[in-house]
């Protein structure tokens, strides 16, 4: 028996055989127009229980078509998508997932009410959700606007709430669609920083999309780099344990990353590094 | 940019340069002299034209008919008649808005139904109705109940079906990460997120149900001891008592002055609070 003492929410023990989420061959298609408009010809990846793993791609490259597959939104035209052992997962709070749009959140509910509410749909009392909402606003640097409403909140303060909720239900995996993307420079730095240091120490596995080298080489132990139209998993590269841009090899898989994005024809100086 | 800089500048200061003063005085203050002034031309038309008083009323006069009304009861039996027809009426109108929006909103066919009903009877002035209803309910407050929710209902449907409708897709698939399906998810996400237009339909379809409301009780006359605002103003007008026709109004142009208040009241403490409110 492994007890977990570091890990500031305990979760079931995996079992032992299989990854947390296996991505088979799958090919996925929107109708538009009443035709049949491939968007990924063909991903296979794995996610182990705890994995950072971000999907890196040009814009179009079907990284969030993917992210919505597993996230239960979308079904595939055909191949898997395989939660721990299960075919074809609904949507549900075992993956919590964090938009890039500020409207996330309710506008109706408290900051406190938007953290809470999910919580007690997913089965805690109501002080028990209250509890464990503050726990995870406090964690997030929140505690001073408990009681505002999100249309009083900056953009980087209602991601934190976004991720503050996420986590609190205490999910398999976070399923995150470029959460950082429409913030500041700044803000962003801060919040990746701070992701992958909450990440780790409750060792929740990530899904992550990005079109950022940095952000992948950052929060990553695995990047799936796709591209072509319709798109396919390009490589996957290893990049655990390149946690900041001094670390020994950052430079040559942020290198690899770039050589792979630049077959894609995107334009490096503009959406790769902002 | 220079040009840009200064457009703004420039409406700023033709306000001014037009009204003066005048635009410096607070809003309420604005509004009570514009109110003073128009009661002292009513007076002053009264009291100078040697208009016949059988057929005008002068403010004071209206006063007095207006006073004496309330004070021996026979306006406030009229209003709390309407009122309570008005509020049964829409209160029947809210739980079928909520039905046929949520139906409308879950599933297709209920959608598409309620399209085309509500496009065959919104044109329809709902006053339009009563001779039927008449037939069918007969002289009874049954009639008019049936008149002014049918009036509600449908503007009110257009409009809470549309926010149901608009519910943002990212709000949606939040609910549903979260496990949240069928009546849970329109209950916790698309009836909060549909509020503002939810509102603005209980706006609109009460000003249609106080409007169906009076000009029922005109045609209608009473159904049975009591009449309501509509009777009181066409009985004072067959016995002519001029000043009541007019004190009749005051009161329905006051009690729709004192509802639009509460429903701004309302608005400002949920979804203006809450950032929600639309730039229409």
């Amino acid at each position: 028996m492994t007890s977990a003492t570091t890990v500031a929410t305990p979760r079931d023990d995996p079992p032992s055989d299989g990854p947390l989420l296996l991505v088979d061959q799958v090919a996925i298609g929107y109708q538009r127009q009443g035709r049949h408009v491939p968007a990924v010809e063909e991903a296979t990846f794995e996610v182990a229980y705890g994995e950072k793993v971000m999907l890196l791609g040009p814009s179009g490259s079907g990284k969030s078509t993917i992210l919505k597959a597993v996230g239960g939104f979308l079904r595939p035209t055909s191949g898997r998508v395989v939660l721990r052992g299960r075919d074809a997962p609904e949507p549900g709070p075992d993956r919590a997932f964090v938009f890039q749009e500020f409207d996330q959140l309710f506008p109706w509910r408290t900051i406190l009410g938007n953290v809470s509410h999910p919580l007690k749909v997913t089965g805690s009392d109501r002080a028990g959700a209250r509890r464990r909402a503050v726990e995870f606003l406090e964690l997030m640097g929140l505690h001073d606007v408990l009681d505002s409403y999100p249309h009083q909140l900056s953009g980087g303060m209602k991601q934190r709430v976004a991720i503050a909720r996420a986590l609190a239900i205490d999910p398999l995996m976070l399923l995150m669609d470029e959460p950082f993307g429409a913030l500041d420079a700044q803000a962003r730095g801060r919040l990746q920083r701070e992701l992958a240091d909450i990440v780790t120490r409750t060792r929740v596995a990530l899904l992550f999309v990005t079109h950022s080298i940095d952000e992948a080489v950052l929060l990553g132990d695995r990047v799936v780099v796709l591209g072509g139209r319709p798109s396919r998993v390009r490589e996957i590269v290893d990049v655990s344990g390149l946690d900041g841009s001094d670390a020994p090899g950052f430079a040559e898989a942020r290198q690899r990353l770039r050589a792979l994005l630049a077959e894609e024809g995107e334009d490096l100086d503009g959406a790769v590094f902002e | 940019m220079p040009s840009s800089n200064s457009a703004p500048a420039v409406a700023r200061a033709a306000g001014p340069a037009t009204a003066g003063s005048w635009t410096r005085l607070p809003a309420w203050s604005r509004r009570a002299i514009i109110l003073v002034v128009l009661i002292g031309i009513w007076q002053a038309y009264a009291s100078l034209s040697g208009v016949s008083p059988f057929v005008f009323a002068g403010p004071w006069d209206v006063a007095v008919a207006w006073a004496g009304g309330w004070a021996d009861g026979e306006m406030a039996v009229s209003t709390l008649t309407t009122l309570r027809l008005l509020g049964t009426g829409m209160a029947i109108g809210i739980v079928l808005t909520v039905l046929l929006t949520v139906l409308a909103a879950t599933t297709t066919i209920g959608n598409d139904a309620l399209q085309l009903v509500s496009s065959m009877i919104n044109p329809l002035p709902s006053v339009a109705i009563l001779p039927l209803a008449m037939l069918w309910f007969g002289l009874t407050d049954t009639a008019l109940i049936f008149v002014t929710a049918n009036a509600v209902l449908w503007p009110m449907t257009v409009n809470v079906s549309m926010g149901l409708r608009t519910t943002p897709a990212t709000l949606l698939m939040v609910g549903r990460n979260l496990g949240l399906r069928g009546w849970r998810l329109t209950r916790d996400v698309m009836m909060p997120a549909a509020l503002p237009h939810a509102i603005s339909g209980l706006r609109t379809g009460w000003a249609f149900g106080w409007r169906t409301i009076i000009a029922a009780e005109l045609v209608f006359g009473t159904a049975g001891t009591d009449g309501g605002l509509g009777f009181f103003i066409n009985n004072a007008r067959y016995y002519a008592r001029t000043p009541d026709v007019f004190a009749g109004l005051v009161t329905i142009a006051l009690i729709g002055i004192a509802l639009d208040l509460v429903f701004s009241l309302v608005e400002r403490h949920t979804v203006t609070r809450w950032g929600m409110k639309e730039g229409t």
